[in-house]
């Protein structure tokens, strides 16, 4: 019986954190006392507790006894439980539900579910219901293709009124405290889909470049047939509804079902076999480059904080000091000295002649930095022993590793290996390599290679700490760059 | 709250860092250790594993500026980002007096800052706190890379409730805007102080920092 099986998981789910708090609630409420989630709820979220009612208007407080408002509809006779429950038809949340969760099958709309009392919030003034997605599962399981639970558990807030018009909320009130709204847009494109049979075509479309989303590819649905499909330009149309009611929650996802029957003809062969109920994620990165930009919309009513006045703190001087020290360094000096054509032939000069002013900057000194006191000032990070900048031909610069008869082999072998890899991966597509590290016995060589420039750090005992990984890259863009200047190093 | 000791004459103030795994809390703190100067600071405690992840929390005391004669303390606490680590983080935000949450702005990062902002929320709740009444500013982390979300997409996620709180572009490994961040919460829970405590704070007329 799918609710008991699901019942089980969750049970099971909570014994960790990982879970959200209210999958926690219930499994905690479930296994101790017959009271509901929504028993816990409204202590949290009772008027009383309110510290500031003026400020929680995003948060609605809503009245506590349903029971005693005469037009909701309670419970009806007979009804075994003691717990009170009232009765809700379908149609009054099914278009509020979001459509990756959703069963194929369409249910009766005017079918009602029966739903305790205790779980539900309910707005006497508005006439809607609030409860979590998890449990409104477990009133209805067969309205779902599987167990809700994580990001999926949202709450869900539907009218009683007018059970079988729930009206869509507009795209910009989607936000993080009613996360439930923007879903009734996905419900709605993909009902409209699934009726006609295909994907709804002209502006309710967004086309995405297929290869970005089978790089992303789940490894577990990955049919072995897709990877020829690597470098592949086709392109895919899915609802904009569907993905644009998604973004709110920082990931998106496509059910199998749709997925499938967007591709192209020629390539739904290769994907038969994946499950209609699978999560498809598209990457947002993509989503993005295609997107309208009224796709992300600012709420209309927000209210800035703003201060009467400017109070002097202890850390006003160094955040003024820090201002006018990065004004000088754009943060996007860091791409473009990536980019910075290398001189050909001629290994990079060992003196610094040129602005330095940056690489002051990234050790926070106003010292005048040489490569040998750059190189010097690595190798003090934390969490470093040493390090050795060479060019890659295997020429040392600056720096020592220790053995001085290791550590030209050592460094000339990782830089080999670091751009061996470098290729294979640019060949694959997975991105730019930026660091590769060795874990030898009781050592870790770390290689950064940039440019004509290659530097090898040797760990004391740990991996990078952070920012320190960080803080190198940007200095060898920065010798990089430097020494494709005019004036190199 | 604050920590008021009339005995004493100080006033201290907690400031927790929030944020997903690896969103560079930890590097915040550090690059404000680094930068103040030692007979203003305490040290560092930083419980980290192996691999750099927070175990239990890092603190920095600050002694600073005197407000109205009395001697004003920050004490900065991050809290652990990975998802088991909830009791901890609830723990660690405790009579917290502002909150930093630190983004992660790498792609792949987004539905990580919105389960860690929704958790902040929760464990807001659990002490009948709304974000609403707490000083809160937003950090938008790791500028630098390449595979950043656009800041009008962490705004939407982050920063689209009816109350719009500031919010920084920054590199917390370098420190831009690392200081900015901290002043901006720095201020934003002075202000809520001196409207709460008006017996210390008398008139307007009055400067109250020095």
């Amino acid at each position: 019986m799918p609710f008991l099986h699901w019942f089980k998981k969750k049970s099971e789910s909570a014994k960790t954190e990982t879970k959200s708090l209210l999958i926690e609630e219930l499994a905690k409420k479930q296994a101790d006392s017959p009271e509901t989630v929504g028993a816990n709820l409204r202590q949290e979220t009772a008027p009383g507790t309110l510290p500031n009612e003026e400020q929680a208007a995003d948060f609605q407080p809503i009245p506590q006894n349903p029971a005693s408002d005469s037009t909701l509809p309670v419970n009806e006779p007979g009804t075994p439980s003691a717990t009170p429950h009232i009765s809700v038809p379908i149609g009054a949340f099914y278009a509020k539900l979001p459509a990756h969760l959703l069963a194929p099958i369409k249910p009766d709309l005017t079918q009602s579910v029966q739903i305790a009392e205790e779980d539900v919030v309910l707005d006497q003034e508005t006439q809607e219901a609030t409860l979590s997605l998890s449990i409104l599962s477990l009133s209805c399981p067969d309205l779902f293709v599987r167990a809700v639970e994580g990001s999926d558990d949202v709450p869900v807030t539907f009218s009683l009124n007018h059970p079988k018009e729930a009206e869509p909320l507009p795209a910009d009130s989607a936000f993080l405290a009613k996360p439930a709204s923007p879903l009734s847009h996905a419900a709605a494109a993909s009902d409209a889909m699934i009726e006609a049979g295909g994907t709804p075509g002209g502006a309710d479309e967004i086309r995405l470049r297929l290869q970005p989303i089978l790089t992303d590819f789940p490894p577990q649905l990955e049919p072995p047939s897709i990877r020829s499909l690597i470098g592949t330009e086709s392109e895919i149309a899915l609802p904009l509804a569907l993905i644009q009611s998604q973004l709110v929650h920082g990931r998106v996802v496509v059910p199998g079902e749709i997925f499938c029957r967007a591709l192209p003809s020629e390539l739904k062969p290769y994907f038969e076999g994946i499950d209609p109920a699978a999560e498809i994620p598209i990457p947002l990165q993509e989503i993005f480059s295609r997107l309208p930009p009224e796709a992300i919309q600012r709420r209309e009513d927000q209210e800035m904080d703003r201060l009467e006045e400017t109070i002097p703190t202890p850390f006003s001087a160094h955040a003024e000091e820090d201002a006018q020290r990065f004004s000088r360094v754009p943060p996007d000096a860091t791409p473009s000295a990536i980019d910075a054509p290398q001189p050909k032939d001629e290994p990079p000069k060992a003196v610094i002649e040129g602005d330095t002013k940056r690489l002051q900057a990234i050790f926070m000194t106003d010292e005048p930095l040489d490569l040998v006191k750059t190189i010097q000032r690595v190798a003090e990070l934390p969490g470093l022993r040493s390090c050795i900048l060479s060019t890659i031909d295997g020429l040392k610069l600056a720096g020592n590793l220790g053995d001085p008869g290791q550590e030209r082999a050592t460094a000339a072998l990782l830089c080999e290996l670091f751009q061996g890899t470098q290729s294979k991966l640019a060949a694959v597509g997975v991105g730019t390599l930026e660091t590769i590290t060795l874990y030898c016995g009781l050592q870790q060589l770390s290689t950064f290679v940039q440019g004509k420039l290659c530097l090898t750090v040797l760990h004391d005992n740990r991996p990078f700490k952070p920012g320190v990984r960080e803080k190198i890259q940007a200095v060898m863009s920065e010798l990089a760059a430097l020494s494709a200047s005019e004036n190199p190093l | 709250m604050p920590i008021i000791n009339y005995a004493s004459k100080e006033i201290q103030f907690k400031i927790v860092y929030y944020g997903p795994a690896l969103g560079g809390k930890t590097t915040n703190l550090a690059y404000i250790h680094s930068r103040i100067s030692p007979a203003h600071r305490g040290d560092l405690v930083s419980l980290a594993t192996a691999a750099d992840r927070t175990l239990f929390f890092d603190f920095l005391p600050l002694n600073a500026l005197t407000l109205q004669g009395f001697k004003t303390k920050f004490q900065l606490y991050t809290v652990p980002g990975q998802v088991i680590y909830n009791s901890t983080r609830q723990l660690v935000l405790r009579s917290v007096d502002g909150v930093v949450f630190v983004a992660d702005s790498q792609w792949d990062k987004m539905e990580e800052n919105v389960a860690s902002f929704r958790n902040l929320e929760q464990n807001l709740q659990k002490q009948n706190l709304l974000l609403e009444q707490v000083p809160l500013v937003l950090q938008f982390n790791k500028r630098d890379l390449l595979n950043v979300a656009p800041t009008n997409y962490l705004e939407y996620l982050l920063n689209n409730r009816k109350r719009r709180v500031q919010s920084f572009e920054c590199v917390a490994s370098t420190g831009v805007n690392v200081f900015s961040t901290l002043d901006a919460v720095t201020q934003l829970l002075l202000h809520k102080f001196k409207k709460e405590n008006t017996q210390l704070f008398p008139g307007p007329g009055k400067q109250p920092v020095r």
